[in-house]
């Protein structure tokens, strides 16, 4: 339990700074209110519109199809470092964890998802 | 190192015979668009279902009584999946519900013009999911099991994406849901932390030194930590007090077929890897297990009866009502937990498998008032069925009065067992809680019985039947009230299904 | 006849089937006689348990008369299909198929509406009930003591008055809530039998009569038995769903309530509790007779100030049923006989006063006693059968009421010193003292004077009983005369029974006796007092002394005829 003795004080030291800081910051700073002031920081550009904008879903779409091939070959890189000694159980398991996904990437073009203007 | 002998590769058929059909419907409703297939997908899947269904039934009879198979090795030559026939019972019984459900969905998918292959390619994948979930024995692949299924069950319970309700409802489960795997995955690290390892065995094995050493004290903080974050993580799937806020929403919201699905099969497999992680890990543990799980079963069956009581809308009832059903069937799990016996295991199948027929028969009965712009899921479009529709009306009497525990309906039946064994292993407070509890919820349940056979009806249309609605409402009555015939059976069935040697 | 307890069980059950799938809605006519001819077909059948009765004890094993089985039902937990009946619960079963005749045929009337469904669960109910008297396993008694539930709900919530809903579902959950309590005292009950059985637990009340258990274990099993079968008869703090689901219940279903349903917690506590858990019930002795005496005090002055006919009859349960519970926690063998007895007239008196009220409130639709006055002039045959019931029922002598009435004041009288006081018996008279005052009364405010609602005379004058009224309140009348003037019948029947009780609960006596360092002596002066004062009681009542049996009987008989 010694061992975590310092975790816990870091633990405790963040949880107390974190409020502190913003306790004294209140008291401190000067409090001046006027409608400039209280408007969102924007680089001193006037704020034309609202923050929360809708985006196209497509964006998610691809985000998310790419995201499926980016773990892809989060997995195969080890398996190809360690190919010799997987054999061929390797090989087979690689191959339907790959079907897997090209089912997936196939449903995912039959479906529309990479194809940009509707 | 990593092996799987091709011998053990039959145990997994069907497993990997789902696995392909859902590939096959995915690629199909992409293939064919949206609206061509429609009841062709469904029969297709039902089909498979049935043939996934023969498979495992086949393997139940076939594995050893308690022999479990071990089949894929992995590092440290522990298995990561054990096919025994409790999780075979346990596979049988998702796809029971699940081949309900199918045919519950014709009518709805009708009328709410909402027929796509998804739905259908997601069923099977969330079915997937719980037979890895009834099967693992390490902590990872349960979690795979248990997120094949979530995400599966996500999307479907936000399945009519119009709606409002739907949506919420799903979202609701959907961030509860992602909390409580973020809860399971945190509990396994800090599991791996202290015993650094995952599998259920030498967890046990671990905890039964330290605890055979030192007693209950002697189990690290930090180990006991991780153990009831993954316990609650469990409590959350399977919607127990005080972890079930999402359970009414997500059930209102969706539609109806799937939340009768929902509160059947995810409910099961929630129990499934409860009983593998708890009575086939955690049990050294038993001492501080047994009071606690007590606690919640004690509270999940008070509020959820209560809560159920206030509710106008009959989906939001049975919903509440599932969650003291959960509470009920928590109790056979902590009846086994504490006498270390299978014969809670027996009474948490038995119920398991009652509870599949009586509440997917009352959901059926309310997609079958649905129609006309009429959701049939309110209190008053009950009222006057019998003189409407006299055969719904005394089947939904069946599936309630089963629900509540009256003989000779098969629910009955199930809560005796669980009864049984509650007395048996000495919970004598949670014993009488279930008896107090059930006959509050007779009160609620006859609320719907009063409707029905007491007031006149206000709606007047007639109702759209739907032939396999009727298959599927039939054969939940007709087990609901013949299975008092072939209790011997059943229950020689259920005693299958052991854990503790 | 082999099965005949099977066969009487399931035939009602079979035509309620017939009747769902085979005869159309509006066949009203039909399904009436059909109804009623399975009824009586039952009630013939269920003949020869009462003639057959010599026949069949020498057959018979052990002290079941006729039975069934066991058959395993569910070996791997020793459930098993066992039916029989011995001397008391023959008569229990004798009524519920007599009643259930009568039940039937006083509702051609009466239901007007969805008759079809009103036979079929009437049907179920008498399966349900008939089951229960029969069941000699605890897994069978308590699907059938469950089931009988369902049907009565119904009836009382779709023919029943203004109020049906909150009666039915009152009643419906109070059992229910005493019964799943029961249900746990059962399963640990059931638990302690497998040491008898070659390590297999079991239902089977053959194997349970065997169980010798500790009294402090006793103790609880007895106050979750306690609590259903007090609900169901309805000892005093249970008592409140009566009222409610006798006042809204159709006229059937009061009569099958207050003569058979209500008998059904009496029964438990005389099959179940006694036998099995002697040592317990001495213990609880003091509390359930001090809430007998309760009941039937308060039964009685609730009833004295009812207005309403229906409401009077149904608070008399209350306090008649008080009696029964003081007669058998008397815990002698007069007391359980006079109990035993006093079921059986309950079911016919109650059950006839509750036909009769039916019958006037078909004529009048109102059962307030202050709209009625003079009904004697405009219905005499009414008014002399309900005289002669409302004598039945407060126990003058040379009906059926005072037979039992004197056998529990006996009983009591003998009940040991050290179990509960003698006191005991001031409280059942002024109960009795009571019961005529109410029954009386209300019989001089309904029946005599003049009549001073014009409307009542519009509805009834010369509109009195008719053939199928006077048919079916004919054999309740025969019966409380026939056991007024001749119990010993009846009694012979339950003695047997009650012997094999009192087994039990003797050793347990004196168990406690031992305890409490009292010498058994004092109980032998006791039954000297006692015999050498029967004789006289019995002559001048016309009364079989209680353990004098038949022999007394006849004598007794004749004296009076002459």
């Amino acid at each position: 339990m010694a061992a975590y003795l310092p975790l816990g004080i870091l633990l405790l030291i963040a949880l107390i700074i974190v409020p502190m800081t913003m306790i004294i910051g209140r008291f401190i700073r000067p409090q001046r209110f006027e409608v400039s002031k209280l408007q969102p920081y924007e680089c001193g550009i006037e704020v034309t519109d609202s923050p929360r904008g809708q985006m196209s879903v497509h964006f998610y779409i691809v985000a998310v199809v790419f995201l499926v091939f980016d773990v892809e070959t989060v997995f195969l890189f080890p398996w190809a470092v360690a190919f010799d000694k997987l054999g061929l159980f390797g090989f087979i398991e690689v191959g339907i964890f790959l079907l897997l996904l090209i089912v997936a990437y196939v449903y995912a073009w039959l479906k529309g998802a990479l194809r940009w203007e509707q | 190192m990593f092996s799987l002998h091709p011998s053990f590769l039959h145990l997994l058929t069907p497993e990997i015979a789902l696995l392909a059909f859902a590939l096959i419907f995915l690629v199909l409703a992409a293939i064919k668009g949206d609206r061509t297939l429609r009841t062709g997908s469904l029969w297709l899947s039902l089909l498979s279902m049935g043939f996934v269904l023969f498979f495992a039934v086949q393997l139940l009879f076939a594995i050893p009584p308690d022999g479990q198979t071990v089949i894929a090795q992995t590092v440290g030559g522990h298995s990561c999946m054990v096919i025994d026939r409790f999780g075979q019972i346990f596979k049988a019984l998702f796809l029971l519900g699940g081949m309900l459900t199918l045919l519950l969905s014709k009518k709805e998918l009708d009328e709410e013009n909402a027929w796509t292959g998804e739905y259908f390619a997601l069923l099977l994948f969330s079915i997937l999911g719980m037979m890895v979930m009834a099967s693992g024995t390490d902590l990872l692949t349960l979690w795979v099991g248990l997120e094949t299924m979530a995400l599966s069950v996500y999307v479907l319970a936000a399945y009519l994406r119009r709606k409002e309700a739907s949506v919420e409802g799903a979202l609701k489960y959907f961030v509860l849901g992602a909390l409580s795997s973020g809860f399971y995955l945190y509990g396994v690290s800090f599991i791996y932390g202290a015993t650094s390892t995952i599998h259920l065995e030498s967890i046990r094995a671990q905890l039964g030194i330290m605890i055979a050493k030192g007693g209950i004290e002697s189990v690290p903080f930090h180990l006991a930590f991780g153990l009831i974050l993954l316990v609650v993580a469990l409590l959350f799937k399977i919607a127990i007090v005080p972890f079930h806020f999402w359970t009414p929403d997500a059930y209102e919201g969706a539609t109806t077929p799937i939340t009768a699905f929902m509160s059947v099969a995810p409910k099961a497999a929630g129990f499934a890897m409860l009983s593998r992680i708890v009575l086939g890990g955690l049990v050294p543990l038993h001492e501080i297990l047994v009071p606690l799980l007590s606690l919640t079963a004690l509270l999940t069956m008070v509020w959820g009866n209560i809560a159920a009581m206030l509710q106008g809308n009959v989906k939001r009832m049975l919903a509440y009502s599932s969650i003291a059903h959960a509470g009920y069937i928590l109790v056979g799990f902590i009846a086994a937990l504490k006498a270390r016996n299978n014969e809670g295991l027996t009474a948490m199948l038995f119920y398991l498998f009652v509870y599949i027929f009586m509440n997917i028969g009352a959901f059926g009965v309310v997609i079958a008032l649905k129609g006309n712009g009429c959701e049939g899921d309110s209190m008053d479009h009950f009222k006057g069925l019998f003189h409407r529709k006299p055969w719904l009306a005394v089947l939904m009497i069946f599936f309630l009065l089963s629900l509540g525990g009256i003989p000779p309906f098969a629910g009955f039946l199930g809560k005796f067992f669980i009864f049984m064994a509650a007395v048996h292993s000495g919970l004598w407070v949670l014993a009488v809680t279930l008896a107090v509890t059930s006959v509050i919820s007779i009160y609620y349940y006859y609320r719907i019985v009063c409707n029905m056979f007491l007031h006149e009806a206000e709606i007047r249309e007639p109702l759209t039947g739907s032939a396999p609605l009727a298959v599927a409402l039939s054969i939940c009555a007709a087990v609901n009230l013949f299975l008092i015939l072939f209790v011997p059976k059943t229950l020689a069935v259920m005693q299958m299904g052991k854990i503790f040697g | 006849m082999p099965y005949i307890l099977s066969l009487l069980t399931y035939i009602p059950l079979a035509a309620a089937l017939i009747v769902i799938f085979f005869v159309p809605k509006d066949k009203t006519r039909f399904i009436k006689y059909f109804a009623t001819g399975v009824m009586l077909l039952d009630f013939i059948l269920s003949l020869p348990l009462w003639f057959g009765w010599w026949g069949a004890s020498s057959q018979a094993k052990g002290m079941w008369v006729f039975e069934e089985g066991p058959f395993d039902w569910i070996k791997s937990i020793g459930v098993k299909y066992h039916f029989g009946v011995d001397g008391m619960s023959v008569l229990l079963v004798l009524l519920t198929t007599l009643l259930g005749v009568l039940a039937a045929w006083s509702s051609w009337k009466y239901i007007k509406e969805r008759e079809k469904e009103y036979y079929v669960w009437l049907l179920i109910l008498q399966t349900g009930m008939i089951g229960v008297f029969c069941s000699l396993d605890f897994f069978l008694f308590y699907v059938f003591w469950e089931v009988m539930l369902v049907p009565m709900y119904f009836l009382i919530g779709i023919w029943g008055g203004p109020n049906k809903l909150y009666a039915a579902i009152k009643f419906f959950l109070y059992t229910l809530a005493g019964s799943v309590l029961m249900l746990i005292g059962i399963l640990a009950l059931y638990f302690q039998t497998g040491a008898l059985n070659n390590g297999q637990n079991t239902f089977d009340l053959d194997v349970i009569y065997k169980l010798n258990l500790d009294p402090s274990f006793q103790w609880w099993i007895f106050a979750a038995f306690f609590v259903g079968f007090a609900i169901k008869v309805p000892m005093f703090p249970f008592h409140t769903w009566l009222p409610d689901a006798h006042v809204e219940a159709p006229t059937a279903g009061s009569v099958i309530l207050a003569g058979v349903l209500l008998k059904m917690g009496t029964y438990g506590f005389y099959r179940f509790s006694l036998p099995i858990l002697p040592d317990a019930t001495i213990k609880w002795i003091p509390f359930l007779m001090i809430l007998s005496i309760i009941g039937v005090i308060y039964g009685a002055m609730v009833s004295l100030v009812q207005k309403d006919m229906k409401k009077l009859v149904a608070y008399s349960s209350v306090s008649h049923l008080g009696f029964c519970m003081a007669g058998m926690f008397a815990l002698t063998e007069a007391g359980i006989k006079g109990s035993i007895l006093q079921m059986i007239n309950h079911g016919i008196s109650t059950g006839a006063l509750f036909l009769l009220v039916g019958i006037v409130y078909e004529r009048t639709h109102t059962r307030m006693i202050k709209e009625y006055g003079g009904l004697a002039k405009l219905m005499p045959v009414y008014a002399a059968i309900f005289m002669v019931i409302t004598l039945s029922s407060i126990g003058l002598p040379g009906l059926n009421g005072f037979v039992g009435e004197i056998l529990i004041l006996l009983g009591a009288y003998h009940m040991p010193a050290f179990l509960f006081s003698k006191s005991l018996i001031f409280f059942l008279v002024s109960g009795m003292v009571l019961g005529a005052a109410y029954m009386l009364w209300m019989y001089q405010r309904v029946f005599f004077g003049e009549v001073t609602n014009p409307h009542l005379e519009e509805h009834v004058k010369g509109n009195d009983m008719n053939w199928r009224e006077i048919g079916y309140m004919a054999p309740l009348v025969l019966l409380a005369v026939w056991i007024g003037l001749y119990p010993s019948p009846v009694i012979k029947r339950m003695e047997p029974s009650i012997k094999t009780v009192m087994e039990k609960v003797t050793p347990a006596i004196d168990r406690l006796r031992e305890a409490k360092g009292i010498k058994p002596a004092n109980n032998v002066i006791e039954k000297k007092e006692w015999k050498s004062e029967t004789p006289a009681a019995a002559e001048d009542q016309g009364v079989a002394a209680p353990e004098a049996g038949a022999e007394n009987a006849a004598p007794a008989q004749e004296h009076k005829g002459e």
